[in-house]
């Protein structure tokens, strides 16, 4: 299955932080392919979101910056302070950016939680004009799609 | 099993906290190495533990907020360098906030990790604050005491319990 609109329209609900929409688009994912599908798109937004952050120049950013940018969202913003394990959180992101990998005791759950609390801050962060946002999603789009049957 | 053997602070336990402040991780694991295999020996955890939370009083009471003590650990391993990964930050904020008495706090020391990661993490922060507090000898004597005033009072209590 390949990204369809739905999936994107989710997607743009969500880092728009219009809940009501999102929330109504996401119940409406209901099969169990459609869901996992989904989940890929989210991978995709969060790695390119990572690249966007954090390669400058061709230049991948180090460790401090890392630890920096958990430390910050998770300062200035409570549920992220609480929800968003910081070793957990700079594990994904260095193994967004080719450094290290995701110690095999975190659960599928726990990751995606982390990738979708980490793309929110991202996004927050880029202050993404709308075509920004629309050329993001269609970045991401097709990078899942090509991890798609 | 009933009844339990009471803890004690002994001088050897100030003497080894006092080498830790002054002189540093290697002269103490050197001097000290057999205190801390003691497993029988809570005296001398107790008292780390009562300089960790003094110190922690000292530095953010009576007025700290949850996201001062994410950038104070962030800071802090940042500081480390290379070596940033040996402070684990979900366990030195707990650690500090548990100590502060944070009441939104629902867990207590280990909070479910890995018992070396948490003493890690004390000493680690230990050794921090009270560096940056910069205290004269005298203010660090004074330190140590209350330190083990605090540990008396805590096994004391313990002994009532018991």
């Amino acid at each position: 299955m390949k990204i369809t609109d739905e999936h994107v329209a989710t997607l743009r609900a969500q880092l728009s932080g219009d809940t009501d929409e999102y929330a109504r688009r996401l119940d409406e994912l209901v099969s169990t392919e459609t869901q996992a599908t989904y989940t890929t798109l989210i991978t995709a937004a969060f790695f390119e979101a990572v690249d966007r952050r954090f390669v400058i120049n061709g230049k991948t950013a180090g460790d401090r910056e890392i630890i920096d940018f958990v430390a910050t969202k998770r300062e200035i913003n409570p549920i992220a302070a609480e929800r968003l394990d910081p070793v957990i959180a700079e594990q994904v992101l260095a193994h967004a950016l080719g450094k290290g990998s995701i110690p095999g005791d975190i659960d599928s759950d726990t990751l995606m939680e982390t990738q979708v609390l980490l793309l929110a801050a991202l996004i927050g962060e880029a202050d993404l004009s709308e075509s920004e946002l629309e050329a993001f999603l269609a970045k991401a789009r097709a990078e899942a799609d090509e991890h798609l049957d | 099993m009933t009844g339990k053997a009471p803890i004690t602070i002994s001088d050897l336990h100030v003497a080894a906290l006092r080498t830790f402040l002054v002189e540093g991780t290697e002269v103490w694991l050197k001097q000290h190495e057999n205190l801390l295999k003691d497993e029988t020996d809570f005296g001398y955890s107790l008292l780390l533990y009562a300089a960790f939370t003094k110190a922690a009083e000292r530095k953010f009471s009576p007025l700290y907020s949850v996201p001062q003590l994410i950038r104070y650990v962030a800071d802090h391993r940042l500081s480390l360098e290379e070596h940033a990964d040996e402070l684990n930050p979900r366990v030195a904020e707990k650690l500090l906030r548990f100590a502060l008495g944070d009441e939104g706090l629902n867990e207590r020391p280990p909070f479910g990790m890995d018992p070396v990661s948490v003493a890690r993490a004390e000493m680690y922060l230990l050794m921090a604050l009270v560096q940056e507090a910069k205290l004269t000898d005298a203010e660090l004597e004074e330190f140590i005491k209350d330190s083990a005033v605090l540990a008396n009072e805590w096994a004391a209590a313990d002994q009532e319990q018991a």
